[in-house]
């Protein structure tokens, strides 16, 4: 199993004539790390680059045994402890526990300690520290299986002074090893016109569905065909579902689902004149923006649609999903963005990004940053942590059509026949668009872009057909196996498939802040609190407010004071009682006021008393 | 009962004769005494032979004699005639005349005992009877029985104290188990099955050709097989140490012992003083050492001087934390207060306040070299715009490191939009909000980075120049691609002009003509200068995209939409009664001050959006989402806080590795298949012996226990 992702490996020349471009192509590698290695001390080069935000699990069971955080863990330590002489003479030449990075478990931390805390009774106290204990230890052991993630993620480095955008993919495919090489190619399809693509969460395979009608799924990397027809109808976009074996094809007139044979399996009429379409993975929702202007989520597990929102702005063709919390981003023709859930029928937020109509919205994979452009030839980043203030901005010559976030930050517009590809200086910074990290030109109009997930290959749909061109550094390195196994076989994919759906989110849960869960609903929790004590009459969590006075004579010893608070407690209560019991009357007498008296009074009705 | 006894009357009625009198004496003491015993040795015996040192038997004497010297006058006077009357009457029938016939005299007095044993001293027959009594002086006297009730409440009182002082020996176990995160049944535990290898070993023969090569290794090695832990190697070498060898050894443990012994002493010793100047002057000699050590690392090791410096730095930062040297403290008031005349108390204080101005001292963090320099420049540049430039950590404090030349412009401009933006809003003129809208849209520039243009003018202008190029080449590509749409390729070639033709492959890659022609100049439009936002290039740009947009004005619609969500929101309540207070009519308007609302928006509730002019942030409930949240809280939490601090981490083999879901996930009771839960045992949780014995022996036995039994019982309870 290799994944050539982010480190290529260099391939001598196989000719000695041609000039030694070897020198001017360096991607940066690392040594990987080793556990029992400090972390200053052992590499000279620079500083080692923040892997994944996301805990991948660690794929074989190791044994690791319980420790605490090892506070020193970036000085390097002279001397290790001695280790103990086993009975056969063999040392143990890793003694003591594991150690894990302080700054790496904080990385995994869940609990926002600084947030003031009520001050806690004993019992809460004990259940708080029980709690902040456990997620203590969840966090180191998250810790210590990073170092189960073997790859390293690189970027492709010029030398002094010169600018990687220069480089050819010409370049970087006699620079890579066969394997990688392989993953540049090009449809040439200029028959049936501009192509969508698709890419599906393992990275495997790829769907492509020209404008006119050509729909094709196939195994990119081995370059398969799975099928490939033409549905004689205007193809808007594509899109795989939960696995490969599912496609949805938004055509002319309605959304289609194929199979992975090519074999129509649904055509969903409540979806009709579909423009975009997004699939959430963990919810199992597709979105789909009509010409008409509804944004409608179809479920595909049971096959209903969940919500149909109008979005009240003219036709919808810019969509794009925010994977961090599953909120779709909508463009709109009057410069703004709308944020939807499918839970709230209006848009969670509205932000005014451009002076013309938005042509391309991308997110993150961190949720953190939104790239826009518009009609203004302006391409902007977003910051999305609750300000939404525009980080960054970029005149462009043409003006970005197409946008698309790599699982590494790299952020790629697509300008007439033109990719530019930029990144930032780190994983949780945003790309800045001063300099192109790498450019492209294809040989027509860009009509889709995607990268491909945990492969360096960035997938482009254009006028001419297909292009995979190699991007180093774009993807994740590490995969989870029990998550996006690009090497599973058809018995995992289904075993996947029915944990999945087991663990499928609810499409109510929706919201901007996706940890709102982990938090108490307070209004109803302080109506609940409200309605009980209307009904008992009175508030019984309330504080006693009354202090006895202190009096001579003996008379203030401690069981006198209670009794007499206890008196006045009683006193209160008994008068609230009583107090809502005249209300309660006063209520029903004006109920028996205010109705209409059935029969007339008689004058013998004294005497029934 | 009363400590006094009567005399026998008949000690009194006759005279005897001295012996005889004797014998009678005896008799009574032997009669007194059993009585006294009879009365349950309850009677209190108080010596009271000083007080009465005439003897009982003397004074009877006198008074019988003259006793009989009045009756004998009364008898001769009686003969006269007239007195006989007198014979047969009584005059007194007071204290003198007992019930018993016997006269009360001396009733004052009290027997005391030592008089009787004093006279019982000579009788070697009274042994027995003076040992009784002296056992009857050292008893106490017992008090009454308590009655029924109260008998049983005390019982009662002592069987629930110990009944729960042997139950509360479980409270441990109890409350152990309640917060125990699995309860594994049943309890008892067997007995851990590592047996030794040897054990293991001592049945076991090597059959396989390869166990057997592996036994021969061993025994090659001279490794232990079967007889256990030491090599002969080992147990040589453990041999090996002689007797001085072992003497020399244990002197110098001995020593060391000794001297750690003096020293912990010592710093005990220290410990206790309470002279703070004493502890001033320590603290004085240490860091002076301290210094001169730093300074002699310097020299020697400065790595490791660095770290020492860190150090000093770190403790540094800690006194600036600690409010040690305000003046706000007790010492410092009372310093202050003795200020005026005390001029020791006046040297304390300024030193004081003189420390304190040196801890508060800001520092001046120069960046050290030029890369770093622009590494923080970077930085700065990534968190131009407002709002974000506080997130970058690594940056010097900009409050910090900026001077006083620095203007403090851009700073104040966020705030200064958001103000005009609402005064305008009210004034309704759409046209200034626009441009401070746009302006806040733009980002903006970091006051750093602009300094550092300001310093070095020639880059900026140069800049500037590519700047309007690019623009100008952007422009006619613009209006260029507009013309010659269908033939994007031939117009590059033409523009361009040279195309080197390296490779076939060059002709998919075309980037040289590509990044002349398309992408501008570098460095140009992510960060724009104030300066070039003002000059024309800029203008320029700024009309051309103004007039592709005239017919739709965006940002007038998107303010009118929000001021609609905002007023949505708003309790929009008109409480004007129109006529009231003004003169009515047609046309008349009432009054802009009556028409002010006066139902205020609660203050907390503040939108979301209210800073933020270019979002719109609804601000509806999402129901639906709320239905899976928690809606009441469980029972220790009295505040939804402290729930919510044990819910946040998640539990799910998403988000966990393998080990820590199971930890999380880890059922709260394991029990077998089969196996019968017995209720818990002494034994189970490592008490030696069943503490319910006691208890049934409490149960068994309640009555026959005295109250001191009771007593001894309590303290035992106490205990």
């Amino acid at each position: 199993m290799v994944v050539l992702v982010g480190e290529m490996e260099m391939v001598p020349k196989p000719r000695s004539h041609a000039p030694a471009k070897k020198d001017r192509l360096r991607a940066k590698r690392k040594k990987p790390r080793r556990y029992w290695e400090q972390e200053s001390g052992a590499s000279p080069g620079p500083p080692p680059k923040k892997r994944s935000s996301r805990p991948a699990r660690p794929r074989s069971s190791q044994v690791l045994r319980r420790s605490r955080i090892s506070r020193k863990a970036q000085v390097p330590k002279p001397e290790r402890r001695k280790p103990e002489q086993t009975l056969s003479g063999a040392q143990d030449p890793f003694p003591g526990p594991a150690p894990a990075p302080l700054e790496v478990s904080r990385k995994f931390r869940r609990i926002d300690k600084s947030k003031p805390l009520p001050s806690p009774k004993s019992k809460t106290r004990s259940r708080l520290e029980a709690a902040e204990a456990e997620e203590e230890e969840a966090s180191v052991r998250a810790a210590r299986s990073e170092l189960l993630l073997a790859e390293q993620p690189g970027f492709l480095e010029g030398e002094d002074g010169e600018d990687t955008a220069k480089i050819l993919q010409a370049d970087i495919v006699e620079a890579v090893d066969i394997a990688s090489a392989a993953k540049h190619f090009d449809l040439n399809l200029r028959q049936f016109g501009p192509y969508r693509l698709n890419y599906s969460r393992t990275g495997r395979h790829l769907a492509l569905g020209g404008r006119r009608g050509h729909v094709a799924a196939l195994d990119w990397v081995t370059k398969q065909l799975m099928c490939e027809i033409n549905v004689m109808e205007a193809v808007r976009d594509i899109q795989f579902l939960h696995s490969e074996a599912l496609l949805a094809v938004a055509q002319n007139r309605w959304l289609y689902i194929y199979d992975n044979q090519g074999i129509e399996l649904h055509c969903v009429r409540r979806c009709d004149r579909v423009t975009r379409l997004e699939f959430l993975p963990f919810h199992f929702l597709l979105a789909t923006a009509s010409e008409t202007g509804f944004l409608t989520y179809l479920d595909v597990s049971v096959g209903k649609i969940v919500a149909a929102l109008n979005a009240r702005a003219g036709r919808l063709s810019v969509m794009a999903q925010n994977p961090y919390n599953a909120v779709i981003h909508l463009g709109h023709s009057n410069g703004t963005v709308s944020l939807w859930s499918p839970a709230v029928k209006e848009p969670l937020a509205k932000i005014l990004c451009h002076r013309g109509g938005i042509r391309a919205v991308a997110v993150d994979s961190t949720g953190t940053y939104m790239a826009t452009s518009g009609l203004d030839h302006q391409l902007k980043i977003f910051d999305l942590r609750g300000t939404y203030q525009p980080l960054s901005a970029r005149t462009l010559p043409q003006g970005a059509g197409h946008l698309a976030f790599s699982q590494r930050g790299l952020l790629v517009a697509g300008m007439g026949d033109v990719v530019s590809i930029w990144k930032g200086p780190g994983k949780a910074s945003p790309p800045s668009l001063e300099q192109p990290y790498l450019t492209h030109r294809l040989s027509g109009h860009v009509h889709g872009l995607q990268f491909c997930p945990f492969e360096d290959v960035l997938g482009v749909g254009h006028s001419g057909g297909i292009t995979s061109m190699l991007v180093p550094g774009a993807a994740e390195p590490n995969f989870d196996g029990l998550e996006n196994n690009p090497y599973r076989s058809r018995k995992q994919r289904q075993e996947w498939e029915v944990k999945a759906l087991l663990e499928k989110i609810p499409a109510e849960l929706i919201c901007l802040d996706p940890r709102a869960l982990a938090e108490v609903d307070v209004i109803s929790l302080e109506q609940r609190k409200k309605e009980r004590i209307e009904r008992l009459g009175y508030d019984p969590d309330a504080k006693a407010t009354f202090q006895p006075k202190l009096k001579q004579k003996g008379r203030s010893s401690t069981a006198s004071l209670v009794k007499r608070r206890r008196k006045v407690l009683d006193k209160e209560h008994r008068d609230k009682v009583r107090q809502s019991l005249e209300e309660q009357e006063q209520q029903q007498q004006q109920q028996e006021k205010t109705k209409p008296p059935g029969t007339r009074p008689s004058a013998l009705d004294r005497f029934v008393h | 009962m009363e400590p006094k006894m009567r005399q026998d009357p008949s000690l009194k009625s006759r005279a005897f004769r001295p012996r005889e009198r004797k014998q009678a004496a005896t008799m009574n003491v032997t009669r007194n005494v059993e009585g006294l015993l009879a009365l349950s040795q309850q009677e209190q015996l108080v010596d009271m032979s000083n007080s009465y040192p005439l003897s009982a038997s003397e004074d009877e004497e006198d008074s019988d004699g003259e006793r009989k010297c009045q009756k004998l006058l009364e008898a001769i006077s009686a003969l006269g005639g007239k007195n006989r009357w007198k014979l047969a009457e009584r005059s007194e029938a007071s204290l003198k005349v007992s019930e018993f016939s016997v006269s009360s005299e001396g009733s004052g007095e009290n027997l005391v005992l030592s008089d009787l044993l004093g006279a019982a001293k000579k009788l070697p027959l009274l042994t027995v009877v003076k040992k009784q009594l002296n056992r009857v002086r050292s008893k106490k006297t017992v008090e009454t029985p308590l009655n029924k009730e109260e008998a049983e409440r005390t019982l009662r009182e002592v069987a629930f104290s110990r009944a729960s002082h042997t139950l509360s020996k479980w409270d441990p176990v109890v409350v152990k188990n309640r917060q125990a995160e699995q309860l594994v049944f049943s309890m008892e535990q067997e007995p851990s099955a590592v047996a030794p290898l040897e054990h293991m070993f001592s049945g076991w023969k090597a059959r396989t050709p390869l166990e057997q090569d592996v036994l021969n290794l061993l025994h090659k090695n001279r490794q232990p097989v079967t007889d256990p832990l030491l090599t002969p190697v080992e147990k040589a070498s453990l041999k090996a140490m002689s007797l001085e060898e072992a003497k020399i050894h244990r002197a110098e443990l001995q020593r060391a012992r000794a001297l750690q012994s003096y020293y912990e002493a010592r710093a005990r010793r220290e410990k206790k003083i309470k002279s703070k100047k004493y502890h001033k002057i320590v603290k004085k000699g240490k860091a002076k050492k301290a210094q001169k050590e730093c300074e002699h690392l310097l020299k020697a090791n400065p790595n490791v001087a660095l770290e020492e410096v860190g150090k000093i730095e770190k403790a540094r930062m800690m006194e600036r934390m600690s409010l040690k040297h305000q003046d706000g403290g007790k010492w410092a008031k009372s310093k202050a207060k003795m200020a005026k005349f005390d001029p020791e108390a006046r040297q304390a204080r300024q030193e004081q306040l003189a420390k304190n101005r040196v801890l508060t001292q800001k520092l001046q963090v120069p960046p050290e070299s030029e890369e770093e320099q622009e590494c923080l420049a970077e930085v700065a540049t990534l968190f131009a715009s407002e709002g974000m430039s506080d997130l970058s950590d690594n940056a010097p404090n900009p409050w910090m490191s900026r001077g006083d030349k620095v203007q403090t412009e851009p700073e104040q401009l966020p705030e200064l939009g958001a103000h005009e933006f609402s005064k305008s809003e009210g004034d309704g003129r759409p046209v200034v909000v626009e441009d401070i809208l746009w302006k806040y849209c733009e980002p903006r520039e970091f006051p750093r980075k602009r300094s550092e243009l300001n310093h070095n003018a020639k880059p900026v202008d140069r800049q500037t120049d590519k700047d309007s190029n690019s623009l100008k080449v952007l422009s006619e590509s613009m209006a260029l691609s507009q013309k010659l749409s269908h033939q994007p390729r031939k117009h590059e070639m033409s523009s361009v002009g040279i195309v080197k033709e390296k490779r076939e492959k060059q002709q998919m890659i075309d980037l040289q003509n590509l990044l002349s022609i398309k992408t501008p100049a570098v460095k140009s439009l992510a960060v724009p200068t104030i300066e070039e936002l003002e000059g024309e290039v800029e203008r320029d740009h700024r009309q051309l995209i103004k007039e592709a947009f005239a017919g739709d004005d965006v940002i007038r619609d998107f303010l009118k939409d929000k001021r609609e969500a905002v007023e949505a929101n708003e309790p929009n309540l008109d409480l004007t009664l129109p006529g009231w207070g003004e003169w009515v009519g047609a046309g008349l308007k009432s009054s802009t001050k009556k028409r002010r609302p006066l139902l205020k928006t609660p203050e907390g509730s503040q939108r979301k959006d209210k800073n933020l002019p270019n979002v719109i942030v609804s601000e509806k409930r999402n129901i639906l989402m709320a239905g899976h949240q928690v809606q009441v809280l469980p029972l220790p939490f009295t505040h939804y806080q402290q729930f919510e601090r044990t819910i946040q981490n998640p539990v799910g083999a998403t988000w966990n590795t393998q080990r820590a879901f199971q930890k999380l996930t880890i059922p709260k009771v394991s029990t077998k298949p089969g196996h019968i839960i017995k209720p818990i045992k002494a034994e189970n949780v490592g008490y030696r012996s069943s503490s319910r014995s006691d208890l049934s022996m409490l149960q068994s036995n309640p009555k026959g226990l005295s109250r001191r039994d009771y007593k001894q019982m309590r303290t035992c309870a106490a205990d």
